[in-house]
């Protein structure tokens, strides 16, 4: 467990601190993410979508059995 | 033209850009507004920019306060900002600001950060207001400086789980609902707790020889 230290007044960093990490890291933040943005369309679908996903699954397994069973 | 198209898009986004520099709490159809930018940044996560430009910097000094290193707070602001994009098809509006969503990943985080390294100091950061407000809660009547040396010492005696509550309540003017969903319990119970930690500090200064102070 980390001790508490109290310090009174400190300045805060300024913009020009802040902005440089923030830099830094977005170019990090940016290759890192490269593959979530990526696959984040599809989870937001497999999420929010799932009765959509549901319906399209039940559609294909009806045209598969048509297709198979010759009746199409 | 697209612009028609992004419409209601274009002044949720003109509403943000207008309040980036604020640190007030905001109204409900800001909240809203800023949903809004949520939900299309679920389906498309280039449109989460304008909510990262807002929140880098708040999120930033929000990890410097308590850990007090520059280097170091980048790095836990990146992996907040990386953990926000990574499960943002989890969040759900619950009427509270986005930022509440944020700031509960950077207390994870923080908290995370001080049980992998023991040895590390966890600051708080406290200006002469802070001192002030504090001082009125549990009724010490001295001078600034007096005050001052008082309020750090009573908080040195304090462990990290209480001391949050004071730091979320009395430093950075937060609501029970916001204090109670950062740390996944209810608003009812962040307020008890906040005023027992006020109650406990009245004893510890009670207990005190001030003399020394």
């Amino acid at each position: 467990m980390a001790k508490i230290k109290v310090i009174l007044n400190n300045p805060e960093p300024s913009k020009e601190v802040i902005n440089k990490y923030k830099g830094r890291f977005e170019n990090k933040l940016i290759k890192k993410s490269r593959g979530i943005y990526r696959i984040q369309g599809l989870r937001y679908l497999l999420y929010k979508d799932r009765l959509f996903l549901y319906f399209m699954v039940v559609i294909l397994a009806v045209l598969s059995y048509l297709l198979f069973e010759d009746k199409l | 033209m697209t612009l028609s198209f992004e419409f209601p898009l274009f002044w949720a986004r003109l509403y943000l850009a207008m309040s980036i520099f604020s640190r007030y709490h905001q109204k409900p159809n800001q909240i809203k507004d800023e949903n809004f930018i949520i939900q299309e940044a679920k389906r498309d996560i280039r449109k989460f920019t304008p909510i990262y430009e807002k929140y880098y910097e708040p999120i930033f000094l929000f990890i410097h306060k308590r850990v007090m290193d520059e280097e170091m707070t980048g790095e836990i602001t990146s992996r907040v900002f990386f953990k926000c994009v990574k499960n943002l098809y989890r969040y759900e509006f619950n009427e509270l600001p986005f930022s509440s969503w944020l700031y509960r990943i950077a207390h994870n985080e923080v908290l995370y950060h001080f049980r992998t390294k023991k040895s590390e100091f966890r600051f708080v950061s406290l200006n002469d207001s802070h001192i002030d407000l504090l001082s009125e809660e549990i009724t010490i009547l001295r001078n600034a400086d007096e005050k001052g040396r008082l309020v750090s010492y009573l908080l040195e005696k304090l462990e990290e789980s209480e001391i949050q509550f004071l730091e979320l309540r009395f430093f950075e003017d937060r609501s029970f609902a916001e204090i109670g969903y950062l740390l996944n319990i209810t608003a009812n119970n962040a307020k008890i707790k906040t005023y027992r930690v006020i109650g406990k500090l009245k004893n510890i200064s009670k207990n005190l020889n001030l003399e020394q102070f």
